[in-house]
């Protein structure tokens, strides 16, 4: 049974329109979210030669829509996964595959061995050249667009129709219009968008059917509207195209597609999910950071480094005032990474970011503790932190039960009481506000609760870090804030058993 | 409404208890403090804060919470 029996038994095609499906070539640029299903469908159709285009690699958030791949292709160039794939579903066609870039210097060479091009780009800069060339090599142009649950699919450059530069001369403004990595697609709508593309190239080869010529398909796949737009032909900007004939290999891709570097704020980068901070300043510069989360890359080692991008992730770069982030995400797009983002503020706020976040994820800390707190519970506190060997300098603030003589009478103890919802809510503040003014690797607090004696201690405060710089300033913002701000309550008894109540000065 | 009313340290023994519930129709914390010192006359000697809801209030404030303590001068430290 021949494999085009379907096509071949159907009045419209029959075996002479099969035969013109073999004899057929045609290139489809980009390997991704339209490309996948373009392929397919004429792989299945027996179109004879098949050229696909792609300098991308298969990632894991491409499968949510890009059928032609899986998890044993991930990694693998896209336009060789693709032929692989193909290969398998139609044996008696040729496959070409270019893991390349489309540019100005290569289109014309590439497009003279096909007859018809299919356009399956994500990007404005590379349509551009791809309609550009189709005008110059004469080819007509299947092209597509998809946005969010939308899409349009029409044919350019054919018997005298308009062209994708008719429908929109110019090039958007650079970052105008986000494409699916920053917006997100429905998986299907490509899926859908796609096969129309292929629908098209088809019906151009067998000579059936209306052809999608001098006017726009507008699809959209939640309320099924469907819209045709009329577009003319410009005599205008076809001839523009063609005066560059000649010059065509040298222009400069720059020129037309300077993407822009994306810049977000702190705020916006913390509500990503999936981001991989990196941390492109110079070594041993203030403030440190030290995260798990934070991968350090200088920007003079950045291009050695690339293997260490995730590129399934997006990169939020940062500096010290986000300048030299803005370089490292240009450095990136170099080199076709277009997932970074350059951080409008600089270490000082993803420090205290990471400061706030290790904050939350630690429990609760018990900060009060019943009687006097004991020499050797001080000491044991001590002990606990050798194990962490990044701290170069400890401070502790002891608070002790003075004998003040009060009218001819010693206070004997302090029987301390406290309004302990809201007081431990203010020593959480209080420890959230010293993490974020200073750069501490820890800080424990314990206040006793209960009689303390003369003599004992009723506060004990714990702060490490680096370096010592930080620690004698912070040991004197927590305790001024403990007294200043803490509903703690404190009965001072005398030897005689009468009492008075203490107030902080 | 009705207010549950926590009162520490030294106040508790002005008003010769740690806690009650009050009947309150009025709407800010001056009109709570006017209860209060209408039933505990020896309270408008003292120097003391409320707070509701774990934060220090103003006389402007308006009453929300049924939780409310009153707060004689700190001690901590």
């Amino acid at each position: 049974m021949n494999r085009y029996n379907r096509h071949i038994i159907l009045p419209e095609i029959g075996q002479e329109g099969q035969d013109k499906l073999s004899k057929s070539k045609v290139l489809v640029i980009g390997a991704g979210g339209l490309g996948c299903p373009v392929l397919q469908y004429l792989t299945a159709a027996g179109i004879g030669t098949i050229g696909i285009i792609d300098f991308d690699a298969v990632s894991e958030s491409n499968l949510q829509r890009q059928i032609l791949f899986g998890s044993s292709t991930l990694g693998i160039n896209k336009a060789i996964a693709a032929k692989a794939r193909l290969e398998d579903l139609n044996n008696t066609i040729l496959i070409k595959a270019y893991p390349e870039k489309l540019t100005h210097k290569n289109a014309l060479t590439i497009f003279q061995n096909y007859d018809i091009i299919v356009d399956g780009t994500d990007n404005f800069s590379t349509r551009y050249i791809v309609n550009d060339a189709s005008i110059l090599t004469n080819k007509p142009l299947v092209y597509a667009g998809i946005y969010k649950f939308e899409g349009q699919v029409s044919v350019f450059n054919y018997k005298k129709g308009p062209s994708y530069r008719c429908l929109f001369p110019k090039q958007p403004e650079n970052g105008s219009i986000p494409n699916c990595s920053e917006i997100g697609v429905l998986g299907v709508l490509p899926g859908i968008i796609g096969t129309l593309q292929a629908n098209e190239v088809i019906k151009l080869i067998l000579e059936i059917g209306k052809i999608l010529s001098g006017k726009v398909l507008y699809y959209n796949s939640l309320n099924h509207q469907i819209n045709f737009i009329k577009v003319n032909r410009s005599e205008k900007e076809i001839q523009k195209v063609m005066e560059t004939k000649t010059i065509f290999e040298t222009l400069d891709e720059e020129i037309n597609c300077e993407i822009p570097i994306k810049v977000i704020s702190i705020q916006d980068a913390i509500n990503k999910k999936n981001i991989q901070w990196i941390d492109v300043r110079d070594t041993n510069i203030n403030p440190e950071i030290n995260h798990s989360e934070v991968l350090q890359i200088p920007l003079n080692n950045l291009e050695q480094n690339l293997n260490k991008i995730e590129v399934d992730k997006e990169q939020i770069l940062f500096c010290q005032a986000g300048i030299k982030s803005k370089k490292a995400a240009s450095i990136l797009q170099n080199h076709q990474i277009y997932t970074s983002f350059s951080l409008k503020n600089g270490a000082y706020e993803v420090l205290e970011y990471f400061n706030k976040k290790i904050m939350r994820d630690k429990k609760p800390k018990n900060v009060f503790k019943v009687g006097a707190i004991s020499t050797d519970f001080i000491a044991n506190s001590i002990a606990k932190h050798q194990v962490k060997t990044g701290i170069g300098a400890h401070n502790i603030f002891l608070g002790q039960v003075r004998a003040d003589e009060i009218n001819n009478k010693v206070v004997a103890a302090i029987d301390y009481t406290a309004h302990e919802e809201m007081a431990n809510l203010k020593f959480h503040e209080i420890r959230e506000a010293t993490f974020t003014k200073f750069d501490l690797s820890c800080m424990h607090i314990y206040h006793s609760l209960g009689k303390v004696n003369s003599g004992e201690i009723c506060l004990f405060v714990f702060v490490s870090s680096k370096r010592r710089k930080e620690v004698f300033p912070a040991i004197e913002f927590i305790v001024e804030e403990i007294k200043a701000k803490v509903p703690v309550f404190g009965k001072e008894i005398f030897e005689d058993e009468t009492h008075q109540w203490k107030v902080n000065k | 409404m009705i207010l549950s009313i926590k009162y520490f340290g030294l106040l508790a023994e002005v008003t010769g208890r740690s806690e009650e519930k009050i009947e309150f129709s009025g709407k800010s914390i001056s009109d709570l403090k006017t209860i209060l010192f209408q039933k505990y006359k020896e309270l408008k000697n003292k120097d003391f804060q409320i707070a509701q809801n774990n934060e220090l209030t103003a006389n402007e404030t308006t009453v929300t919470a049924t939780e409310i303590a009153l707060l004689p001068p700190f001690a901590g430290g």
